[in-house]
């Protein structure tokens, strides 16, 4: 999913000058038709403002100068200590390859914990400010520890062997051959961080604040100021792509000269196969979750928080299982999240078609493409997530709201995975179809869908976790159902033992998902790059 | 369809009626600033069921002329014609075959599944026995049901070739098949390429920067100069079919290696360097 921004990197100025003139015009048409629909079609239903009225109100409130001060302020806080918690974990795996496993699943954990639902535990332990940056810095952790690893292990063999050669260990390869090897797409990953950075603080404004983007937009939704929601997320969305784009100047700067790492360079730990592989997949992923268990609970008892607030995992399984009262507590969070995962489950499904669907027609229409891509990439720097006040607002506080905010953070980042899936056929095999006499649709379905396998399945694995975390949130803020909507009660009534279950089952169900479709994924990618 | 005859051809015939046809093809890559020259004005007639090597240095754009003739590239100027028609008709009706260095093999389907692949892209159903009967030609019978993954590089080129003729095609394009195997490997593919080909006797075009396999091979030698790549020689080869391994001992081949390996050695030196890689 990192791959795709370093593209555009070495193309003649003049050729990506006419590109964005393309994507420009596309911009102003779209602009001139959502006005001409808000003067139509939306005309009286107070929903869809018009981009005009967007930019006044902006405008009026000076963008909304003091409040994105505040979320900057606490987002690059959050960016720095995400970022470098992040290349730590991915240093100690390199040099302990043991701990890879582990340190592995902490950051998926990281990205699969509803950072809403653990806000307000982290208010108790670092203050309203220090939670911002916490789950600033928790947004961005899993983003960089997968560029960083991947990086990292993208060094080019013959050069680590080299290294070895001359008398030097794991570490001199690390200063000397991977760090530079891998600030490509350690680059690309610190600059998906930043906008993930300010997704963060705003969820944490959600919870509650004086100032801050977060704050103002939740207000502005519940008070139905329409035209005021919509510039506050225009105001957020440009502020994002922004950061986006800064980081990625710099680092395109710092990483010009190396090439970036070939897909074929990165070799991948060698997995056993068949039943004994299966097995020690599944002992390893045991070990895991026993030492995640056991570090919680030894974190609980040597924090010396009290114990009316902070739950250790004996706490969970009594509240769920063996204490009393149980079942019911039980059942209640089993129908919350059955709520919750259909869904999360019916979003992640109209997402995922829309992704294909899109992506196929983007690869059989290439002008098309080159126009439509460059807005696909910004999307993707929208923290879709953080724009929940507005889907609610636009789309009210059912099923349809719910829905298609998990829809929506299933598509962008699952279009550009697929696309890249579908790109990555070897030119080889799609000239031979072209030479057999085969029309672009042809080579999609024989060739390019076929070597996309893999693609869907990476794209699954981070999206599933993704839909999820989109439902329970707009629960929380939007619709009245669902663990999302519990776990916000929970909070106001101080029922910390149902909050606690609530995120430890949401984590579970997220991780599982995330290693079943991973598995997949070995399995596929396995399959295609055999020859 | 068209169906090949099977003829074994005498050697330095001039056959009537044009195979593959070149008249003044320029190719230029790059934008107003950078721009590369890498073709000047090439004109070439090969005639129908002639084997012709295309020989140059790395970098002298015989790979292009190669993609141009299949219809991957326009030239910037200048015709190509297949049999008569235009690269994209014959394309269209689906009598090209080509082999690039890359098997370019779809590594989830079986060789057989692979070697019938061309019959899926032109929605035509598949002849098994003529499947079968390639098989057994490229030498790969007990092996119908394996997966790429599990071949050796000289076993996975076999399926190319196979494949590439299993529409008994009118033209069959190689851009180095072998380039990428040993020198003991490639030899004992050139000599099956040369069985397999006089079965079919199609009209051919291999690029190379092997000279003595373009001489074990071809009819003639068309050598490229480094670019922009202009036609130096054009050499008719003298050995009659088939030829087998002990030509590549005779002093007549590597007097015609010779010759040619000095006509390359000239064009690269009047540049004063090597054509970039």
């Amino acid at each position: 999913m990192i791959q795709a921004l370093g593209v555009s990197a070495r193309i003649p100025v003049s050729r990506q000058l006419r590109r964005h003139a393309r994507s420009v015009g596309l911009a102003a048409v779209l602009l001139v038709v959502w006005e001409l629909l808000a003067v139509t079609v939306f005309s009286g239903r107070f929903v869809v403002p018009t981009p005009t009225s967007v930019a006044g109100t902006a405008w009026a409130n000076h963008f909304f100068y003091t409040d994105l001060v505040v979320t900057l302020n606490i987002s690059w806080k959050g960016w720095l200590i995400g970022n470098g918690a992040a290349l730590l974990l991915a240093a100690v795996s390199l040099i302990v390859p043991a701990t890879e496993s582990a340190l592995i699943t902490l950051g998926v954990a990281t990205y699969c914990v509803p950072t809403i639902a653990v806000g307000p535990l982290l208010v108790v332990v670092y203050g309203p400010t220090g939670a911002k940056i916490a789950m600033s810095a928790l947004s961005v952790l899993f983003v960089t520890l997968v560029a960083a690893v991947t990086g990292l292990r993208a060094a080019p063999r013959a050069t680590l062997e080299m290294v070895t050669v001359m008398g030097g260990g794991r570490w001199k390869q690390l200063v000397k051959v991977r760090a530079r090897a891998s600030l490509p797409m350690l680059a690309s990953g610190m600059s998906i961080s930043a906008p993930a950075a300010i997704l963060g603080t705003m969820i944490g404004d959600y919870l509650g604040g004086a100032k801050g983007l977060g704050v103002i937009m939740l207000q502005a939704q519940q008070q139905l100021a329409v035209s005021r929601t919509w510039s506050i997320a225009a105001v957020s969305t440009v502020v994002c792509g922004l950061a986006f784009a800064a980081t990625m100047a710099i680092a395109r700067r710092v990483s010009a000269g190396v090439e970036p790492a070939l897909d074929s360079a990165i070799h991948p730990t060698p997995l056993r196969r068949g039943l004994a592989g299966v097995a020690i997949g599944a002992a390893r992923v045991v070990a895991v979750v026993l030492f995640g268990l056991v570090m919680w609970e030894i974190l609980v008892r040597s924090s010396g928080l009290s114990s009316y607030f902070v739950k250790s995992p004996l706490d969970v399984w009594q509240y769920c299982v063996s204490g009393p009262g149980s079942a019911t507590h039980r059942s209640e969070l089993i129908h919350g999240l059955i709520r919750t995962a259909s869904d999360a489950g019916l979003g992640w499904l109209a997402g995922t078609v829309a992704a294909v669907l899109a992506a196929g027609i983007l690869i059989v229409a290439p002008t098309l493409a080159a126009a439509v891509m460059p807005f696909v990439i910004v999307m993707r720097s929208v923290p879709l997530i953080a724009m929940t006040p507005l889907i609610g607002l636009v789309f009210g506080r059912g099923l349809l709201g719910v829905t298609l905010i998990a829809a929506m953070v299933t598509f962008v980042p699952s279009l550009v995975t697929i696309v890249e899936g579908l790109r990555s056929a070897p030119a080889a095999a799609t000239d031979l179809i072209e030479c057999l006499g085969g029309r672009r649709l042809t080579t999609l379905v024989k060739v390019r869908m076929p070597f996309a396998m893999p693609a869907l399945f990476a794209a699954a694995k981070i999206s599933m976790p993704g839909a999820i975390l989109g439902s329970v949130l707009a629960e929380w803020l939007i619709t009245g159902h669902g663990i999302g909507h519990a776990m916000a009660y929970d909070v106001i009534s101080s029922n910390f033992s149902n909050l606690w279950a609530s995120i430890a089952v949401i984590l579970v169900m997220s991780l599982v998902l995330y290693f079943f479709v991973g598995s997949i994924e070995t399995g596929i990618r396995r399959r295609v790059h055999a020859a | 369809m068209k169906v090949a005859t099977p003829k074994v051809l005498p050697e330095g015939r001039s056959p009537v009626g044009a195979g593959l046809s070149l008249s003044g093809v320029t190719k230029t890559f790059g934008h107003r600033h950078e721009r590369v020259e890498a073709l000047r004005s090439l004109s070439l007639e090969t005639g129908e069921g002639s084997f012709v090597a295309l020989l140059g240095p790395s970098g002298c754009g015989k790979s292009t002329v190669l993609r141009m003739i299949a219809g991957l590239e326009n030239p910037t100027s200048g015709r190509i014609s297949v049999h008569g028609d235009s690269p994209l008709a014959v394309r269209g009706r689906h009598q090209m075959g080509v082999a690039f260095q890359d098997p370019a093999l779809l590594p989830w389907r079986s060789v057989e599944s692979n070697i019938r692949l061309p019959f899926e892209v032109a929605g035509r159903p598949a002849d098994d026995a003529l499947v079968d009967g390639l098989i057994d030609l490229v030498g790969l019978r007990g092996f119908e049901k394996a997966r790429p993954g599990q071949l050796s590089g000289g076993m996975r080129q076999r399926v190319a070739i196979a494949r590439a003729l299993v529409l008994e095609p009118v033209l069959l394009l190689l851009d180095e098949p072998f380039g990428a195997l040993d020198e003991m490997t490639r030899q004992r593919m050139n000599v099956e390429l040369q069985r397999i080909w006089m079965k079919q006797a199609t009209t051919t075009l291999l690029v190379t920067h092997s000279i003595s396999e373009a001489v074990f091979l071809a009819d003639r030698v068309v050598v490229l100069s480094p670019r922009p790549g202009r036609i130096v020689e054009d050499f008719h080869v003298p050995f009659g079919r088939p030829r087998g391994v002990e030509l590549l001992s005779s002093l007549d081949f590597h007097q015609a290696c010779d010759h040619l390996s000095t006509v390359l050695f000239s064009s690269i030196g009047g540049l004063g360097e090597n054509g970039p890689g």
